[in-house]
């Protein structure tokens, strides 16, 4: 256990020194020095002013929403894909693989483009809170289809898995498709937006709309460490151990599905982060959810501010949606896990 | 310890349990037999709480089944599944480590570590400690697991194990030591239930025997009084030599022919 806990410390400074280059690097450089003395200043801290008018601007209304915004995504995204991995006994059940992003994003762009009276209604309710609201029951609603179709007796089976979510990627395509015919060129933007993935949408709003889902869903999840171990040993040994799973599945879904929902809402579908992320800790540290679960959420925070880092600078003045970089580090492991799992039903 | 009476499971209009009784003792080992599908699986299934009985009663411990909470029952009652195919690779001590899952909230306490160790050693396995579970092979697999649920119930007073075809797949010094440990752990005050399909293995090493066939109970008590010709042949539909040697001092028997 003190391995672990000196693993998540690496991994907490490694994601400091992410959030650190990320807030300076960009089109307009905010050298170290200028972001302490923009930090000091906003506390009020007198000191001597080392930044222009304009670097303290774009660190307070652009890089540090989106560098918040990609705490929190990332966060979010990898222990749901943890999460879900350890629901369904199986490393393939990654949220947008398996089709949960894709039903979040469903109901999101069903929301956008029926601007209806009904939309209006529950905007004016909920407020900004509308949209990720939509897109968690959108992602409740798969997970449990997807939940139902795919596991007997505690067993995954991994093609129906796999089928499902393909059949659910491929009906969210068409429907998306459906409704572009009808979209106004903004709800277009929208809607592409939320197919690629991206956090160029970050603002204060998006930030504060996404924290409690985020933290709901990451504190949530983290009291599953053991219960999710318990079932890697197989769903009747878990209920040996005293643990009653009825209950405790149930939630596991509901608190990933929160997540996924509210950052598919704010953020589109970012594929892979939560496959590859969970896999990675499995593979080099072990995986034991105590250690995973924590250890994701660090590490996914981590991995997608870089990317987007790098999703926002490497084609500077425009930017590459995040989705095109993480599909690129994502596809390769995925294909490994594939094989590898092959390798092991074939030799054991 | 158990007292089975009257009980019965119905599936649809299938009988797959019929009026069975029987009980089962601290200290000692009691050994269920009989044909595949005879019903010894959702026997123990119905006394681990995972089927529900049509009628009939479990008491344990005195107590009706159903008054227990899973919780209640992992604290004294563990279970070694037929399968066990895990799908996070564990290093042994950790595995272990799970079977006191039921006695800590957060992270283990000093008695929880101690009794990892105590079982690791008892079982010796000392050896595979920091191993990874996939690395194993069946019979090393078998015996940690089997050192996992020990330890789930290791200080608990009068404890429960339910093995379910411990033995199976393994080879010939691997059925041994796990049936050696289970009669040792019998005699050491546990009561043991435990699954088998070799009869002459279950004549060695239970205290009582309990063959089923069809969901019924064809007998029940000790290897002499139910390893019978008769008994075998209306269990299994196979003419038997039962054979007696004075170095084995348990009856064992030799299949001659199907009836």
């Amino acid at each position: 256990m003190k391995k672990y806990i000196r693993i998540i410390g690496l991994l907490l400074v490694l994601l400091a020194i992410a959030c650190v280059c990320s807030i300076c690097i960009g089109a307009v450089k905010i050298p170290v020095d200028s972001l302490f003395s923009i930090v000091l200043n906003n506390f009020g801290i007198e000191s001597e002013k080392l930044f222009t008018a304009q670097q303290q601007a774009v660190f307070s209304s652009l890089r540090l929403p989106r560098m918040l915004l990609g705490v929190l995504v990332g966060a979010t995204i990898s222990i749901a894909g943890a999460s879900i991995q350890g629901l369904f006994r199986n490393p393939l059940a990654e949220p947008s693989l398996i089709g949960i992003s894709s039903g979040a994003s469903l109901f999101a762009v069903l929301m956008i483009v029926l601007e209806a009276r009904f939309f209006q209604s529950i905007t004016a309710i909920f407020g900004y809170y509308a949209l990720a609201i939509a897109a968690f029951v959108g992602a409740v609603l798969t997970t449990f289809i997807v939940y139902r179709f795919s596991v007997k007796n505690g067993r995954t089976d991994v093609t129906s898995l796999l089928l499902i979510g393909i059949a659910i990627n491929a009906l969210v395509g068409a429907f998306t498709g459906l409704l572009t015919y009808i979209a106004s060129d903004e709800q277009l933007r929208n809607i592409t937006f939320w197919s690629l993935g991206s956090l160029g949408g970050a603002n204060w709003k998006t930030v504060s709309a996404l924290l409690p889902f985020s933290i709901i869903s990451i504190v949530g999840l983290l009291l599953f460490g053991k219960t999710l171990n318990a079932i890697s040993l197989g769903e009747s040994q878990a209920e040996h151990l005293g643990f009653s799973l009825h209950k405790s599945k149930k939630l596991i879904i509901l608190f990933a599905a929160i997540g996924v929902g509210a950052a598919v809402a704010v953020s589109g579908i970012i594929s892979f982060i939560g496959l590859v992320v969970p896999h990675i800790l499995r593979m080099s540290v072990t995986g034991n959810n105590r250690f995973v679960l924590p250890a994701s959420a660090i590490l996914g925070a981590c991995i997608l501010v870089a990317a987007d880092l790098i999703a926002r600078t490497i084609v500077a003045p425009t930017e590459l949606p995040i989705g095109i970089l993480t599909a690129i580090i994502g596809v390769p492991v995925f294909l490994y896990i594939i094989f590898k799992e092959r390798k092991r039903r074939i030799s054991g | 310890m158990i007292q089975v009476s009257k009980l019965s499971y119905i599936v649809g209009k299938r009988h797959i349990l019929k009026n069975v009784d029987f009980e089962a003792h601290a200290g000692e080992l009691l050994a269920i037999i009989g044909p595949n599908g005879a019903g010894k699986s959702t026997l123990l299934k119905i006394l681990c709480k995972e089927f529900k009985s049509s009628s009939g009663e479990v008491l344990i411990k005195n107590k009706d089944l159903n008054s227990y909470s899973l919780k209640e029952l992992a604290k004294f009652r563990a279970v070694l599944a037929q399968s066990n195919l895990l799908s996070i690779n564990f290093t042994i001590e950790e595995l272990i480590m799970m079977g006191r899952y039921p006695h800590f909230k957060d992270n283990p306490s000093e008695n929880d570590l101690k009794i990892v160790n105590q079982v690791i050693d008892d079982m010796g396995i000392e050896h595979l400690k920091n191993r990874s579970y996939f690395t194993l092979s069946g019979g090393e697999q078998q015996r940690v697991q089997l050192a996992r649920i020990l330890a789930q119930i290791y200080d608990g007073k009068e404890s429960i194990l339910f093995l379910d075809e411990p033995i199976n797949g393994l080879d010939l010094l691997y059925q041994q030591l796990i049936l050696e440990q289970a009669k040792q752990l019998a005699k050491m005050g546990f009561c043991v239930v435990c699954i088998l399909h070799d009869i002459n293995f279950a004549s060695k090493y239970a205290d009582k025997i309990l063959i089923l066939k069809d969901g019924e109970k064809i007998g029940y008590g000790t290897p002499k009084e139910t390893i019978t010709v008769e008994n075998i042949r209306n269990t299994y539909n196979t003419n038997v030599k039962l054979i007696e040697d004075s170095d084995v001092d348990y009856p064992f028997i030799v299949p001659i022919s199907t009836t």
